[in-house]
């Protein structure tokens, strides 16, 4: 009896709460973004969004710091019961790994409202990086404005490489790449260095291969879950990432890929000398690996023959608008503020290296400003250049599934090649993708509703 | 209402109101979610969309190669668990209760204590100790200088690794059973053992073994069930399903469904795990009472 007693009075306590609430809330799950908004560290007179939309609209808005699962977990859950409770944020952010899933219902029934008429009538369309608004759309609807581009470059510790004789910048091509780190490495395996590779590359997922592939203009997935899993361009790009982790023309090596032990392999063991590095990864560099500061410089990707593109993208975070809103131009209003907040886009600059999509917040002198950890380069300006060029990527609900079935044939393949050398390799690759391309299939079959 | 008619009234009714507050709760927090969740298991889900599908939600599950993958996981890690737990367990049990022993208790609290921090916290400290440059990397490059095991990231490693983690965590668990099993075994057992010339390893299989015979049944069921509904501890090590799916075990299965919205078969995954969980207790609780019967 106690325990129902005390459900009821948290029930009636909750219940009272959710009575109190502002009249449009949002809700983040990113620490950065959410100082950022609500300017918790800030002095008091620091016009947050938060503070912003209030005198602009007269109403009030509360912006929630809601754990990453946790906000994906009651999201969903809110969308399953179509709540038009208070209980359901008016605003949320949601990350690209998590987006998929509340695409699953047709168009009109997903979650999220459709954003394409406040783009054209706000003019959003000219003001950030189009392809960007890929990711969070399905079918030509857009669910989502991105908060951010996440160009991908190569951050590399200049000086060994120099003093290999090596100017990896110099490389315009992956087979340059290649080759200029095959010297790097034979300059320091003839001086005795054990385990020094040039690249980072993993082992166990498919994350920069898949960063590879949308640098090559491939979508494992398309947003109307169209498959390109057989796509040449994906064997043969399978292909070239096993021989850069095998064989005699192996240049890299995996490494942990947490956040702090991947310096450590960079700064402390020198085991790997450059990384791929989306934007928000510079910051994580910067801050564990710091004896390496101005040693180390930044650099597009290296081109693929049969594509333009200098740079890739990983990761990303979208703000979307609830279906179930009360007041959906009250929301629109609270995007904006987030999103064209002027002051809070250059401190994110300034503090993690991340972009904002929106273009003219690249006017900030802060993007102008040489970087001491990076040997005085210019970095945000080479990620300015690079964010227009980034290639659309999508995201389904087949994604993730995509994405798992890509990381295990690249596990297989490297164990083949590891067995048998480069001989059948393409064709074993070609084969285990189609059968991947069938598993796929069957699943998406399985959960449609279209 | 009459003083008679209260008394009959009271009489009549009072177990109910007894038992109620556990029938109310039980129906609500467990019967009704288990009958929801059988229900569900015929449906698929899409946001606000249901349908009835029958039992397509099962036969999907028999045709997904990654269910299978999973099911091997599971199956692979509860054996392990039952191969090198047990026997861990029981013979760090036999080597504590010693009375020779210097610091006993403090070498018990030793072995226990990873039980009481959970397998969140112990897959995260894995994760950094058997990290490329962890400690256990670093350690195994003193006598090999080449020794590069990537724990984590190679599908080969990452089992092993799991394993290593979860004996960690739980060897200790099993040992304060049969330490308490082994304190219960009659002594004059071994003495006429003694007398009647048993060597050691003779008193351990027929005094030892029959004497600890309900809680090493008992550490079986539990150990069983323990390690087919593993999730937490491969989850947390790899970030996900682990490298070529090699910490993706049923419960985590289910968890992708629940993530990706589809309830249906993620119920469906729950109650195929549920059958097998059942049927392996109801077996070995059939043997535990023939083993009782024999004690």
């Amino acid at each position: 009896m106690s325990m129902l007693a005390t459900a009821a009075a948290a029930a009636t306590y909750f219940t009272q709460r959710g009575d109190r609430r502002a009249d449009v809330e949002a809700w983040v799950f990113s620490e950065n973004q959410w100082r950022t908004f609500t300017g918790s560290d800030k002095p008091a007179d620091y016009e947050t969004a938060e503070r912003r939309f209030e005198k602009q609209t007269g109403k009030t808005a509360d912006i929630k710091l809601v754990q990453y699962r946790a906000l994906n977990t009651r999201l969903s859950t809110l969308f399953m019961g179509n709540t038009r409770t208070r209980e359901l944020p008016d605003v949320v952010a949601i990350e690209i790994g998590a987006v998929g899933r509340f695409f699953r219902p047709p168009v009109d029934e997903v979650g999220l409202l459709p954003l394409n008429d406040f783009i054209e009538r706000y003019g959003w369309s000219d003001k950030i990086v189009r392809n960007r608004l890929a990711p969070w759309s399905k079918g030509g609807t857009i669910f989502g404005i991105p908060s951010d581009v996440h160009p991908v470059l190569i951050a590399y510790n200049d000086k060994l490489f120099r003093e290999a004789g090596v100017d990896l910048a110099s490389s315009e091509t992956w087979d340059q790449f290649i080759e200029n780190s095959k010297r790097f490495q034979k300059y320091w395996a003839d001086r005795d260095v054990k385990r020094r590779y040039a690249f980072e590359l993993s082992e166990s997922n498919a994350t920069f291969l898949l960063a590879m592939l949308i640098q090559r203009g491939v979508n494992l997935v398309d947003d109307r879950d169209q498959l390109f899993i057989t796509d040449e361009r994906v064997v043969d790009t399978l292909v070239t990432y096993c021989k850069m982790l095998i064989g005699p023309d192996q240049i890299a090596t995996t490494t942990s890929q947490n956040n702090d032990t991947f310096s450590l392999d960079l700064e402390r063991y020198g085991t790997i000398n450059a990384v791929m590095a989306a934007d928000w990864r510079l910051k994580y560099l910067r801050d564990n690996a710091s004896g390496l500061a101005g040693d180390m410089r930044v650099m597009p990707l290296p081109r693929w023959p049969d594509s333009e593109y200098r740079t890739s993208t990983i990761g990303g975070t979208m703000i979307g608008i609830t279906r179930n809103t009360p007041d959906p131009e009250l929301a629109w209003k609270m995007v904006e503020n987030l999103l064209l907040d002027p002051q809070g886009m250059s401190e994110l600059m300034q503090a993690t290296y991340v972009i904002p999509p929106v273009k003219t917040a690249w006017e900030t002198p802060i993007v102008k400003t040489a970087d001491p950890y990076f040997g005085g380069q210019h970095v945000r300006e080479l990620i300015v250049d690079l964010a227009d060029e980034v290639p659309p990527r999508f995201v389904s609900p087949a994604s993730a599934v995509a994405e798992g079935e890509l990381s295990m044939v690249m596990i297989d393949a490297l164990a083949y090649m590891k067995k048998n050398g480069e001989k059948g390799l393409r064709e074993h690759c070609r084969k285990l993708l189609e059968r991947s391309e069938a598993s796929i299939k069957r699943r998406i079959a399985h959960g449609s509703f279209e | 209402m009459s003083r008679e008619k209260l008394w009959a009234f009271q009489a009549r009714y009072a177990p109910y109101f007894f038992i109620a507050p556990f029938v109310v709760l039980f129906a609500v927090f467990m019967a009704y979610p288990l009958l929801r969740s059988l229900v569900m298991s015929l449906y698929q889900t899409a946001g606000t969309r249901t349908r009835l599908v029958g039992i397509d939600n099962f036969s999907f599950l028999f045709q997904d190669r990654l269910f299978w993958l999973a099911a091997a996981n599971t199956a692979g890690y509860t054996i392990a668990f039952l191969v090198f737990q047990i026997p861990l367990a029981l013979l760090l049990a036999i080597l504590l209760n010693g009375k020779k022993v210097v610091g006993r208790n403090l070498f018990r609290f030793a072995f226990f204590a990873p039980n009481l921090v959970g397998q969140v916290f112990v897959a995260v400290i894995f994760g950094l100790m058997l990290s490329n440059n962890g400690p256990i990397n670093q350690g195994l490059r003193t006598v090999w200088s080449s020794a590069n095991f990537n724990w984590v990231t190679d599908p080969i490693f990452a089992r092993p690794a799991v394993v290593l983690a979860s004996m960690w965590l739980s060897v200790g668990f099993g040992m304060i059973y049969f330490l308490a099993a082994l304190q219960s075994v009659d002594r004059e057992l071994y003495e006429a053992a003694d007398v009647d010339g048993a060597g050691k390893w003779s008193q351990f299989w027929n005094v030892t073994v029959p004497g600890i015979k309900p809680v090493l049944t008992f550490m079986i069921l539990t150990g069983t069930i323990g390690g087919l509904q593993l999730f937490e501890l491969p989850y947390v090590l790899f970030n996900g399903p682990g490298p070529g799916g090699a910490g993706l075990t049923v419960v985590a299965y289910l968890f992708g469904w629940v993530e990706a919205g589809e309830l249906g078969t993620a119920a469906a995954s729950g109650w195929v795990l549920a059958a097998v969980v059942i049927t392996i207790a109801i077996l070995q609780v059939r043997f535990l009472r023939d083993s009782k019967e024999e004690v």
